[in-house]
């Protein structure tokens, strides 16, 4: 599958609605990245949300970005505090 | 005389992807030409749904409490931070609804608390157990809300967060499992509108978990004992009965009852959604964004609608948005050859 990526801030209500979820893929990353499948139905949603096109490399770098600071974040806590959650993994988006 | 249909057979609609639910009837059947397979509509099943976008909390956080349904749910308690999270700060007095567009702040609850469990709707609510300040404080204040105000009620016994809790009403609810200590806990206690009194325990004390249901037909879905678990177990009003486990083990957030259940987010953090229809979890749609330590309205979910808010993403800080989960009564199969 295809994807486009890009840069929004969801707003809340209808930022994306059923419809749209089943017409393409979509899915949201630290640093308000989303990846898009890139069909029209995923065109016109970018149009919608006034996304700002990334590469795949851009957005890797936003969301890696992210991550580490919340990895930093993640090793200043207490013991206690790390029980509640585990250390933020970088991940590849698809 | 043959006839076209006999030589050349039937034409079969072909699709570059599967139909929307507005689209959709039972009995189509057509080839996707995406995936290169046949395809069905059956009725019945693991629900085909989707989530969408929801309003937008005011505050930003994780580990609420919530009641409510998905266009009339309530959030209290929680934490949040104005810094770069995951800092450790005490829970909030804060308590939002929805009406299933926007969240409004409304009446504080009095006491501090994250970690907590809440049942009812929103003119009539419980909220129990909790920790505050730290997770180490488990606490046992129960607060009943009557649509204006927050009053103290009776005490649970056994003091609890990270829990499970049930109920539709302030007159009858149900609180189960949690962290208590270093102890992950197998305790039930029932509320009876007045007090809450100890009942059968779970067959896998655990905690990270929300639960959900009613005080005489609760889930507990997944939840952690220093693994992650994956059982699913039955409350119907007087014992906890195991049910089929979930596919992925993990901390996750539930809603539903025995028989129509769904469990979302958690521990990962996951995306992944999984529907139950009185016989198995199904994976079903993702969540748009991964998270955990979201909240739900819970009790009176199902796996054809709920709704999850706030958590905490793999990223500083913590998240504000809502999605919403509505499903349709078919489902799409694949044509196999066995």
């Amino acid at each position: 599958m295809a994807y486009k990526y890009c840069t929004a801030t969801n707003w809340g209500k209808n930022f994306f609605t059923h419809e749209e979820r089943r017409h393409f893929h979509l899915s949201g990353h630290p640093g308000e990245v989303w990846v898009v499948g890139d069909n029209l139905y995923g065109d016109q949603w970018i149009g919608k949300v006034a996304g700002a096109i990334k590469t795949k490399e851009e957005a890797q770098a936003i969301v890696t970005g992210e991550i580490e600071a919340a990895q930093t974040a993640y090793d200043a806590l207490s013991a206690e505090e790390k029980e509640l959650q585990s250390r933020p993994v970088v991940y590849n988006l698809p | 005389m043959s006839e076209y249909k006999g030589i050349k057979g039937f034409q079969v609609q072909t699709r570059t992807e599967d139909p929307s639910p507005t689209e959709v009837q039972t009995g189509d059947f057509y080839y996707n030409s995406s995936t290169g397979q046949f395809r069905t509509i059956n009725s019945g099943g693991a629900p085909l749904g989707s989530w969408s976008s929801g309003g937008n909390t005011n505050l930003a956080g994780d580990s609420y409490a919530g009641y409510g349904t998905q266009s009339a749910t309530g959030k209290a308690g929680g934490r949040t931070t104005p810094g770069p999270g995951p800092a450790l700060t005490t829970g909030v007095t804060n308590h939002e609804q929805y009406d299933g567009t926007s969240w409004t702040e409304t009446t504080d609850i009095n006491q501090q608390r994250w970690l907590a469990e809440a049942s009812g709707v929103q003119t009539s609510a419980l909220l129990y157990g909790g920790a505050y300040p730290s997770s180490t404080n488990p606490i046992l204040n129960t607060e009943y809300w009557n649509g204006s105000s927050w009053t103290e009620v009776n005490d649970l016994s056994t003091a609890r967060r990270s829990h499970g809790g049930a109920g539709t009403t302030h007159t009858a609810a149900l609180a189960y499992a949690g962290r208590m200590g270093t102890s992950y806990i197998a305790n039930t206690e029932s509320w009876d509108g007045t007090s809450w009194t100890e009942v059968n325990n779970l067959n896998e004390g655990r905690g990270y978990v929300t639960g959900g249901g009613t005080s005489t037909d609760a889930i507990l879905v997944g939840g952690y004992d220093g693994s992650n678990v994956s059982s699913y177990e039955n409350w119907d009003g007087t014992s906890w009965t195991e049910n089929a486990d979930i596919n992925t083990a993990r901390q996750t957030i539930s809603s539903g009852i025995t028989t129509n259940a769904i469990c979302m987010g958690g521990s990962g953090p996951s995306a992944k959604t999984e529907a139950f229809d009185g016989t198995s979890w199904t994976e079903v749609a993702d969540l748009a964004t991964a998270r955990y330590d979201a909240n739900t309205g819970g009790s009176t979910g199902s796996n054809t609608s709920t709704i999850l808010y706030g958590g905490y993403p793999p990223s500083p800080g913590y998240s504000n948005n809502t999605e919403e989960w509505t499903a349709a009564d078919f489902q799409i199969k694949t044509v196999t050859t066995s």
